[in-house]
């Protein structure tokens, strides 16, 4: 179901877990379907002993794409035409996320409706791993 | 440190054209933990309008490639990471389509995080289709600094 701006307000929010428990296996699986192959997310030795982190993190765009899946489910496929993002803490193993979705503003552009959504992902501890924006078409 | 810019970067590299699969697409969608059907069921796909699955929107990421093109090269040691990027969406991206992808470095600039002092290097990439329509833009950071500070 696509959104609709006669209905939306701004303030609205939407949000859902996009993951549990984020296993190691799972960041070894996006670096083979990414071809991001950068040694900080999957190299214990590498990352413990060279780049001096206490384990290996996500890659920032593991997260981005689950905090996008959460925005694809709210505002419908097809729909996305803007959405920017800064990564802003590490994501560990282990780590739950919860993204979050708010109405900034429902505005006419070309015709056709638009909402501005501000982005925000959360740890299981309430700290922002991901800050943004984006924007979708909706319905009248 | 000032990183040195081929001025080659700076024009831009040309990735494709690339033909997407529906198969690329999967294992992206299940990477991502996102089995929309729309992304892994092709039945699903042309009850919705598509000729074939389209790709979650992120899956430009994976279309431009693991390195961020044009490779900028680090001076010896040094440690890189994606700071964030902004897309914009044209339309979608669809299995059995060929797409050309155009990358240049567009800025450098140094700037003082919450651990010191570090270098931002600026990527735009343009996806076009067979046609020379704009699919997706990105505009990506990349930080830069030395292994002695963590980023």
């Amino acid at each position: 179901m696509a959104l609709s701006a006669s209905t939306l307000k701004v303030g609205d929010t939407y949000e859902e877990q996009v993951v549990e428990d984020l296993k190691r296996t799972q960041l070894v699986q996006y670096a083979g379907a990414s071809g991001d192959y950068n040694p900080v997310h999957t190299d214990e030795v590498f990352v413990t002993k060279v780049a001096g982190y206490p384990t290996v993190f996500a890659h920032g765009m593991l997260s981005m794409g689950m905090t996008g899946k959460m925005l694809t489910n709210y505002v419908g496929d097809g729909r996305l035409t803007q959405y920017g993002v800064r990564f802003t803490r590490q994501v560990w193993p282990g780590d739950s996320l919860t993204a979050k979705a708010t109405v900034k503003a429902i505005r006419q552009e070309e015709g056709g409706h638009i909402v501005d959504l501000d982005v925000s992902t959360v740890n299981q501890d309430g700290v922002e791993v991901v800050s943004g924006y984006a924007s979708a078409r909706v319905d009248p | 440190m000032m990183l040195e810019i081929d001025p080659k970067a700076k024009q831009g590299v040309q990735l494709g054209p690339v033909t997407v699969t529906a198969e690329d697409i999967q294992s992206f969608a299940e990477a991502m933990g996102d089995l929309n059907p729309l992304y892994t069921d092709v039945e699903a796909a042309r009850a919705a309008g598509y000729p074939d699955v389209i790709a979650p929107p992120m899956f430009c990421m994976r279309m431009r490639g693991g390195r961020m093109l044009p490779e900028v090269p680090l001076p010896s040691g040094f440690m890189s990471l994606n700071a964030g990027q902004e897309i914009e969406f044209h339309d979608e991206i669809i299995a059995g389509q060929t797409y050309t992808i155009t990358s240049r470095v567009a800025d450098v600039y140094e700037k003082t995080g919450r651990s010191g002092p570090m270098e931002i290097i600026v990527r735009e990439s343009t996806f076009t289709d067979a046609e020379g329509r704009t699919i997706v833009t990105i505009r990506e950071r990349q930080i830069v600094r030395s292994p002695e500070k963590k980023i």
